[in-house]
């Protein structure tokens, strides 16, 4: 069999190692992500998922172990080389859209393509007022970012994530704070991106609904994998 | 670069107040700087033109007492061809003596000038308040205040007396008034003609050459390279030998010009870096944000710097303006009874573009502390505390 | 003759005809024509498994399987009448069984067949039911000291309610044996995280239960 795309091996996580209270979140965490597949991430609140997810997203690096992305070994990676990594490999999505409030939707959507390149070029405004039209949103394409509803932002936040085509969408909690009608929608979205691009989800929720629609649910328990199920 | 500009931009319009005022203090400090600058400058070319304006900047005598210099013509053309910018050169005689009428004798300096030479340096035409300049022999212009003494008018004789010389006698064809008292009561003024006369010189002898130069405080340099060029006899002096006080009180007046200024600067760069380091506070979910989508520390830094170098030339720009215009109300406003300003302002571009390029440079340097600050913020901070 | 049988049964299924349905299955048990456990097999299982809906509106396919599961149940429960027939004849195992869905597994058919395939292998079997929190059957367990307890899956979300409630059981109850089926089970991967002693793919495996070969 290929590579998995992700490999997490033997991750550990102390939150304040040095202090005098070490908080151990995650215990020997070994895990294989395969190209083009939906995970999602559960598990009781406190139990690491949110660190296990920023680890993984390169946003935290672990106190001990590897991670591979596409067979790189993260840890041996620059500063840099990680900005670019996220750029241009990951896209996130977080329970808090974090749009940029100053920016419109679709300087917004941009961002991401902006940083990786100086110039924006035609092709890239097309894209992304695709990835706009793809979450429904055209209408609101020039709307401020900070002057659009939950669910809008959120689907903005979702086109975003896909503005650089990247291999892996790392989301927490995508739907937490929102209504049922529009977490269908927006799980419905992400499945469509997911196959469509054969892009790797990692999705962290709370809601059964949506976990039992992935294909595999892992579940945290103080900082070790309870389980790991695949459909 | 170009991105992190652009999200500086964008920032800085998102928060127009804060943005405004910070402009407002740099705007300001530098109108500030840029009106007092011109102000002490303007009173500083008041004084020295007052002092020095209309008298011999650099002169070259010989270099004994009562001696005359030999073949001035030649001396003067050497001084010509010198780097040394001149703007007036000028050979005259001198002769001690009194001034009689009737029973009164009172002391004058006679003075003779070639005319059109001399008027760069003493601005005769101006001072002329009554009849002409001398032209003939035996014509003088004598000062108002010796006129009044010797209770004596245009068309006047008067008697020109020296120890032991014969007496000449003069037409009195003209009075000046140079506005400075010692001048008015003992100058006399006749052709150099009549002077070499009297002195018995020839066509090629004068009493001492005398100068003015474009740049007044370089005049020590120029006398060391005036010295350098004419024979060794000749000796060569400048104002600021005769006027070391009046030196000393420009310095005085220039060090606290630059203590002002050092002082708005300091103010300006520690508002720029306090306000901006709210900023990197207020925008540091917006840097997390980036630093998630993968923005490189460096250009998160730049974020910052260009927002300090915007800031800087927009506030630099506006204050220079803000502080022409406080001058020329100044000008327009603070004037004497005859309607002149009080103090006229000395406008000097090379005063106020280094002075509004400090203040840009003093906004830059003052985000180089918030925008190093930038990099330090953590993502997962960010997210964490949503 | 079977498929012509199947056949018509289906038929009476697609046209929601419930009575005639339930009329034929009866008739069917009744002369001997089926036994129950093909009925089962052959005939129940099929008939929601391949239940497809060409209907555009996905509300109207809900709602027509909700209509034959219904349908479905019916026939099972006036099958039982058979199954009590047979049972009268069938040597006692001397085991017993409590057959559950663990928590928010609502589709019991399979459970109830199970539960019916047991009684037929001469256990004393009950039926507890879907949807059963780990603490109900903690305490169901406690009541009837069951020898196997019989967890039926068949969305795979459960696998880990099922896995809490397993792992409970067995610290609970050492000896009490835990028989897995469903479909949530098909994959190895899940079956080798949950700590079972018997895996039921085929339900006429339950004979060898009791031969004791295990997993
Ligand atoms: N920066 C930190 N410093 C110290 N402890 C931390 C830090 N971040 C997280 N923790 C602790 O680590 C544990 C796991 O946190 P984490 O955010 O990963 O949980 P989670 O599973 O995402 O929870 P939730 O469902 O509530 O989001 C918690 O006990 C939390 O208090
Ligand atoms: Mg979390």
């Amino acid at each position: 069999m290929a590579e998995p795309l992700i490999r997490l091996k033997n991750i550990n996580k102390t939150y304040n190692p040095d202090s005098d209270f070490p908080t151990k979140v995650l215990f020997d965490i070994n895990l294989d992500f395969n190209r083009g597949s939906f995970s999602s991430i559960i598990g009781q609140s406190g139990s690491g998922k949110s660190t296990l997810l920023n680890i993984l997203g390169t946003l935290d690096r672990p106190t001990s172990g590897t991670i591979s992305i596409n067979g790189k070994d993260t840890a041996s990676m620059s500063k840099n080389e990680l900005s670019s990594l996220r750029n241009k490999t990951i896209g996130f999505i977080f329970q808090f859209h974090y749009l940029l409030p100053e920016f419109t939707a679709l300087e917004n959507v941009l961002m991401p393509h902006q940083i990786s390149k100086e110039q924006t070029d035609a092709e890239a405004y097309k894209h992304a007022e695709e990835l706009l039209d793809f979450v429904g949103l055209t209408k609101f394409k020039d709307n401020p970012a900070n002057e659009m509803s939950g669910g809008q932002q959120q689907r903005v936040a979702i086109a975003r994530s896909l503005m650089n085509n990247p291999d892996i969408i790392l989301a927490d909690e995508p739907t937490g704070n929102l209504d049922s009608d529009t977490t269908e929608t927006i799980y419905k979205l992400l499945r469509d991106v997911n196959k469509t691009y054969d892009t790797t989800f990692i999705v962290i929720t709370h809601d059964r609904k949506i976990a039992e629609k992935t294909d595999r649910v892992i579940e945290l328990k103080d900082g070790r994998v309870d389980s790991d199920f695949t459909k | 670069m170009k991105l992190a500009f652009s999200i500086a931009k964008r920032f800085l319009w998102s928060g127009k107040t804060q943005t405004f005022m910070i402009i407002l203090g740099i705007a300001i400090g530098v109108s500030v700087q840029v009106f007092i600058g011109s102000l002490i400058n303007g009173l500083q070319d008041d004084l020295v033109n007052s002092t020095i304006g209309s008298s011999s900047q650099i002169t070259v005598t010989r270099e004994s007492e009562n001696a005359y210099i030999n073949n001035y013509t030649s001396h003067i053309s050497t001084l010509e061809k010198t780097d040394i910018p001149f703007t007036a050169i000028s050979e005259t005689i001198n002769l001690n003596g009194s001034l009689i009428k009737n029973d009164d004798s009172k002391p004058t300096l006679l003075r003779g000038f070639d005319y059109g030479k001399a008027e760069a340096i003493y601005g005769f035409e101006q001072a002329l308040t009554e009849g002409s300049l001398p032209s003939g022999d035996n014509e003088v212009t004598i000062g108002v205040l010796l006129a009044e003494k010797l209770g004596l008018g245009v068309g006047d004789d008067v008697t020109f007396v020296m120890p032991s010389q014969t007496n000449q006698t003069f037409e009195i064809v003209g009075l000046f008034d140079f506005n400075i008292q010692s001048v008015n009561e003992t100058w006399s003024l006749a052709t150099l003609g009549t002077l070499r006369m009297l002195a018995d010189l020839t066509s090629n002898q004068a009493g001492s050459i005398e100068t003015q130069i474009s740049d007044v405080f370089a005049a020590e340099e120029y006398t060391v390279a005036i010295k350098n060029a004419l024979p060794e006899d000749l000796s060569v002096s400048n104002w600021m030998q005769e006027n070391a006080e009046l030196l000393s009180g420009l310095n005085g007046q220039s060090v606290s010009s630059i203590m002002i200024q050092i002082f708005v600067m300091v103010s300006v760069v520690l508002g720029i870096s306090s306000v901006l380091a709210i900023t990197v506070l207020q925008k540091s979910r917006q840097i997390g944000i980036l630093k998630a989508m993968g923005i490189t520390d460096k250009d998160a830094s730049l974020i910052f710097l260009s927002e300090g170098l915007i800031l800087g030339v927009i506030g630099a720009v506006l204050g220079v303006l803000l502080g022409l215009g406080l001058g020329l109300a100044f000008q327009t406003f603070a004037v004497d009874a005859g309607g002149d300003p009080v103090v006229s302002l000395s406008i000097d571009p090379g005063f106020i573009a280094p002075s509004a390029t400090i203040a840009m440079l003093a906004a830059i340097v003052a985000s180089v502390i918030p925008a190093r600050k930038s990099s330090t913020i953590s993502v997962i901070e960010v997210i964490r505390n949503g | 003759m079977s498929k012509s049988h199947y056949d018509t049964f289906i038929r009476h299924l697609d046209e929601e005809d419930k009575e005639a349905a339930v009329r034929y299955a009866w008739n069917l048990l009744d002369k001997g024509d089926l036994s129950v456990e093909k009925l089962y097999l052959d005939f129940i299982k099929p008939s929601l498994n391949n239940f497809s809906c060409t209907h555009e509106d996905k509300d109207i396919c809900i709602w027509k399987e909700h209509r034959r599961t219904s349908i479905i149940r019916t026939i099972l429960e006036i099958s039982y009448f058979f199954v009590m027939k047979r049972r009268q004849n069938i040597p006692k195992a001397g085991q017993s069984v409590l057959v559950v869905c663990p928590e928010e597994e609502y589709h019991e058919i399979g459970a109830i067949i199970a539960t019916h395939f047991f009684t037929l292998n001469g256990y004393d079997a009950s039926y507890i039911g879907a949807n059963t929190p780990k603490e109900q059957i903690t305490k169901a367990v406690q009541t009837f000291k069951p020898d196997l307890l019989a967890l039926s899956v068949t969305n795979y979300y459960n696998l880990v309610t099922t896995k809490k409630t397993i792992n409970a059981l067995k610290d609970a109850y050492p000896k009490l044996k835990i028989v897995i089926g469903g479909s949530a089970f098909h994959s190895l991967n899940a079956r080798n995280q949950l700590d079972h002693d018997f895996y039921i793919d085929d339900l006429n495996k339950i004979k060898t239960i009791l031969g004791g070969s295990q997993r």
